[in-house]
């Protein structure tokens, strides 16, 4: 069996494009539009968590919260995804417990690379 | 479109209306059909024969001999409805056209094709894209997109007032 | 590649546009809102970061600016005021021209852009931060130069792993880079009472060869290097040390956590996208074949209905429910709820009150009303033009409606009901309500109708759908512009609905458009005349009498008949229509309610209700009078869907041009005029207004 990422972001063609990217390199991918419908999709662990910060019901770093308070899902490696205005939203995902970000705008490849580091 | 764009040889349909021997490319010709019913709309121009039924569709009909200043289609037992598919207006259009009759497919080099004289044919010269012949037979190759252009058919709709007024009395 | 996400994007920014002025329009009723500005900030947030991704750069980094702006705000460093909402407003228009520019669409201005930039800033009180280059950190990789050995010392934080890293990867990685000798270092592991199995007390010393640089086994550790030690130094010379571990980890030296995130079975089926988006065109499609399915659906009825076989009766049967079924979900899909089309309008709402200087309320009822997509997306001109007359004329200034005892404050409302198979969409305000005797003045001034016309209210408010009709003593920007009611008009018909118009000289204005709930399917009544067939919109029938001769001998020769005590004009379909076939036996009255009243539709025969797909007749045909399409019967034969108003219209038209045209043939025509011409010219004064 893959590797099963999610990828939560409000951002439908951006929820997209990563998940064109991560199935194409064998990944399979779930997608959530917000924190809560990832909570709600996350009936069982998966192998990584890429999600956006900004979003409506609940943000990315209350996701990160949530998860790692969740025993099923506190090793999980996160991702954030973030803008370079956002450096003190980064440190506070970062307190939260994300594993890793990523500076939109990315290329495929980076988000590859950064995926890779974290599953294999 | 003229009679210099024609630089390979092509396969054209030929078909008559009366006398005269109309050709289309054949690229243009969807289908060839029996005559069948053909629903008239009310109070349209003479030679907007109606529509059919096409398996499911409805298609316009024309008669193309009131459009080349003919007398009106008769029905005969050769009579057939040429489908053809074309652009108008950069929308991929269906339409039927009338025919006397269907007569073949026939290759046509374009050195054989001379450009439509000004004068000296009866229908309309921008309407025929040249001019090819066969044996004594000279054959009209039709522009299809040209006739059935939105501009030339508002010219037709502006002639609809012409049609006498339907009597109301009883 | 990425070119494939960029339609989607544009979709999505456009949507996006939308909710950040519905967010703006908000704020400027309820300026202290933290959670408004965090829609609009969580808006412009998405437009800057995917647009920057799919490669939009010009949007991306006037978002930018446009966010920060916005960061403040919700930082309470800055207030909402009339001005920085109106600018916001412009930018979000900006951010649309670039998008337009960026697909081909007119180009966008970036004197412009500048210049809102600039007042955004001028708002803020100080220049916003300009953005950093962007690009990100992960997968930066340094020059390559000559081989260097590296000694690394990696100790991580306690948490790392429960956060999520997991050590094997990250020397994995740096094996990507060169050799990699791991040795561990074991030495702070706590007794084993004291161990917290969740936490790490590992650390590695790490001998690389590569010729990446520093920067690139930096960037390795870049996600953690705030929680572990690093430390990345040149190891010249130096031999490997004592223990020296393949540069695998067994899996059991990890932490169960790290272990566990590999190897699962995919959870795939617990997330499955709850919507999908489908191109109109498959829709359409779908629709289309759907349609001919009932269509060959009742030719199957039929067939079954004349054999007497049971087996074959019950498949029809089954497949009758199922096409039925199939039908209304096909519909179901095309339809959308009206609320899009109606947001949209706050915003015209409220600049149109800046300009006009009127303040107005825009109150929007039943925006959850779903109609057929080509319906709504041919809906909008219609009430932009519907709002704007009302903003332009019905609406009084602020000082007038004080005067006049009504609220500073107008309402325009706007809204949606369904009534049987057709949806009402009513534009009303409380504006100063259409002048009954303006309206009359202005008609006979145009020759739109006799000075002496006898004119129902609704009849005479009609009027102002003919073109270029207009009862403002002042053309104004706002509606002067050439554009009359009769647009909406036009709009209305060819969505086969109709228009009714309502008023109080002082109270108020109101429009209701009916409208069919689709355009695809039509519920109709099958006519026979002669051969030919007819369906006439049941949404358009009322009742269906007998033509008899007793009727024909009472009205004298005019076409007269008397309904239920109305005495009702009737057209004979067979004359006009040209149609030969010997006089029937029978002959039935189909009446209509059309824009101009009741009016008599004489057919050989109805035959039943037929509920039928619309086929329209082709590009090339669409101009035709009186048939709004086709339709295809069980036997196969061609029906053409009438418009019984546009029947009407078109005679009464062939009429007065024949009363206009002065020939003595016509005067000289025997005996018996057959149309009752004094009940013509009466429906004349409504009739005319609607010709172009």
């Amino acid at each position: 069996m893959g590797k099963v990422i999610l990828t939560v972001d409000d951002s439908a063609s951006m929820r997209q494009m990563v998940k064109f990217t991560l199935s194409d390199a064998g990944y399979t991918v779930i997608e959530a539009s917000d924190g809560q419908d990832a909570l709600q999709k996350l009936t069982r662990p998966v192998n990584l968590v890429i999600t956006d910060l900004n979003m409506p019901r609940l943000d990315g770093i209350g996701l990160i919260r949530s998860l790692r308070a969740n025993p099923a899902h506190k090793g999980v490696p996160i991702i954030m995804l973030t803008t370079e205005s956002q450096e003190s939203r980064k440190l506070e995902g970062k307190a939260a417990g994300a594993t890793g970000w990523i500076v939109k705008p990315f290329t495929m490849q980076q988000i590859l690379a950064v995926v890779k580091r974290m599953v294999g | 479109m003229s009679v210099t764009e024609i630089t390979e040889t092509r396969q054209y349909l030929t078909f008559r209306l009366g006398d005269e021997v109309f050709a289309i490319d054949v690229a243009k010709v969807r289908e060839v059909l029996d005559f069948t019913t053909i629903t008239k709309i009310p109070r349209t121009p003479d030679f907007m024969s109606g529509v059919i039924n096409l398996r499911g569709n409805v298609v316009p009909v024309v008669d193309l001999r009131l459009c080349f200043e003919m007398s009106k289609t008769e029905k005969t037992v050769n009579t057939c409805i040429v489908v053809v598919e074309m652009l108008v207006d950069g929308e991929s259009n269906v339409m039927g056209a009338l025919a006397d009759s269907v007569e073949e497919v026939i290759d046509l080099e374009p050195e054989h094709i001379q450009p439509p004289p000004r004068i000296g044919v009866k229908i309309r010269t921008d309407f025929i894209k040249g001019m090819g012949k066969r044996d004594t037979q000279l054959i009209m190759i039709l522009d299809i997109d040209r006739v059935f252009s939105t501009e030339e058919w508002s010219a037709f709709h502006g002639s609809e007032s012409a049609k006498p007024l339907a009597e109301l009395s009883a | 590649m990425i070119d494939r996400f960029k339609e989607g994007f544009q979709e999505e920014a456009r949507e996006l546009l939308g909710e950040l002025e519905a967010a703006l329009l908000e704020l400027d009723q309820k300026r202290d809102a933290p959670e408004i500005v965090g829609r609009a900030f969580r808006a412009l947030h998405t437009i800057k970061g995917s647009g920057a991704m799919f490669g939009f750069d010009d949007v991306a980094a006037f978002a930018h600016n446009f966010e920060a702006v916005f960061d403040r705000l919700r930082k309470g460093e800055l207030a909402a005021t009339t001005d920085l909402i109106n600018l916001s407003l412009a930018a979000g228009d900006q951010i649309k021209t670039m998008l337009d520019a960026a697909s081909g669409r007119g180009p966008a201005d970036p004197a412009r852009a500048a210049q809102i930039l600039a007042g955004l800033e001028g708002l803020a009180g100080s220049p916003i931060a300009p953005s950093s280059s962007p690009g990100a950190h992960a997968g930066a990789s340094a020059a390559p130069g000559a081989v260097v050995a590296w000694r690394i010392h990696f100790r991580p934080g306690p948490d790392v792993i429960l956060n999520g890293t997991n050590p094997l990867l990250l020397f994995r990685e740096l094996r990507e880079l060169g050799p990699l000798e791991v040795q561990l270092d074991a030495s702070h592991v706590p007794p084993l009472g004291e161990i917290d199995p969740e936490r790490c007390y590992l650390a590695w010393s790490l001998l690389l060869r590569t010729a990446a640089g520093r920067v690139a086994i930096r960037d390795v550790f870049i996600f953690i290097e705030d929680e572990c030690e690093i430390r990345v130094e040149p190891a010249s010379g130096e031999l490997p040390a004592a223990a020296v571990l393949p540069a695998s980890l067994a899996p059991a030296q990890l932490p169960k956590a790290a272990r566990d995130s590999g190897g699962m079975a995919a959870a795939g089926a617990a997330g499955v996208a709850s919507s999908i988006r489908v191109s109109a065109e498959k829709l359409d499609q779908l629709v289309n074949l759907v349609g001919e399915l009932v269509t060959v659906q009742a030719r199957l009825s039929a067939v079954s209905a004349r054999r007497d076989d049971p087996d074959i009766q019950s498949i029809s049967e089954e497949i009758d429910r199922l096409t039925s079924e199939l039908r209304e979900n096909s519909m179901s899909i095309r339809m959308l709820p009206l609320r899009n089309t109606f947001e949209r309008f706050r915003r015209l709402v409220h600049d149109l009150g800046m300009e006009l200087h009127k303040q107005v309320d825009l109150v929007i009822e039943g925006a959850s009303t779903e109609l057929d997509k080509t319906v709504i997306d041919q809906l909008n001109d219609p009430l932009v033009h519907l709002i704007r007359n009302s903003m332009d004329h019905g609406i009084e200034t602020p000082e007038a409606r004080r005067a006049a005892g009504k609220p500073a404050t107008a309402t325009i409302r706007l809204c949606a009901q369904h009534s049987g198979a057709q949806v009402l969409i009513r534009v009303s305000d409380d504006g100063r309500g259409l002048d009954a005797a303006a309206v009359r003045a202005r008609a006979v001034e145009q020759g739109l109708i006799d000075p002496s016309a006898q004119l129902s209210e609704s009849a005479l408010f009609s009027l102002i759908l003919a073109p270029g009709f207009s009862t403002a003593k002042k053309v104004t920007d706002v509606s002067g512009r050439g554009v009359g009611m009769d647009v909406v008009r036009r709009s209305v018909e060819t969505l086969r609905g109709s228009i009714e118009i309502s008023s109080q000289p002082g109270a108020g204005f109101s429009v209701t458009l009916r409208l069919p709930l689709t355009l695809a399917i039509i519920d109709g009544l099958l006519v026979r005349v002669g051969e030919a067939y007819f369906v006439l919109p049941l949404a358009h029938s009322l009742e269906c009498v007998e033509l008899t001769r007793q009727d024909i001998h009472d009205s004298h020769g005019n076409h007269l008949a008397n309904v239920r005590g109305e005495t009702i004009p009737y057209i004979r379909l067979s004359e006009h229509f040209v149609i030969e076939r010997p006089p029937p036996e029978h002959e039935q009255i189909m009446v209509v309610d059309t824009e101009e009243g009741h009016y008599g539709l004489v057919v050989d025969e109805v035959l039943g209700n037929h509920q039928t797909v619309i086929k329209n007749l082709g590009r090339l045909f669409r101009d035709v009078p009186m048939v709004s399409g086709a339709t295809i019967l069980g036997n196969g034969t061609v029906a053409l869907i009438l418009d019984p108003h546009r029947v009407v219209h078109n005679v009464v038209q062939l009429i007065s041009e024949r009363r206009r045209s002065d020939k003595p043939r016509r005067q000289a025509r025997p005996a018996g005029p057959p149309v009752n011409h004094d009940q013509f010219k009466q429906r004349k004064n409504s009739i005319d207004v609607t010709e172009r």
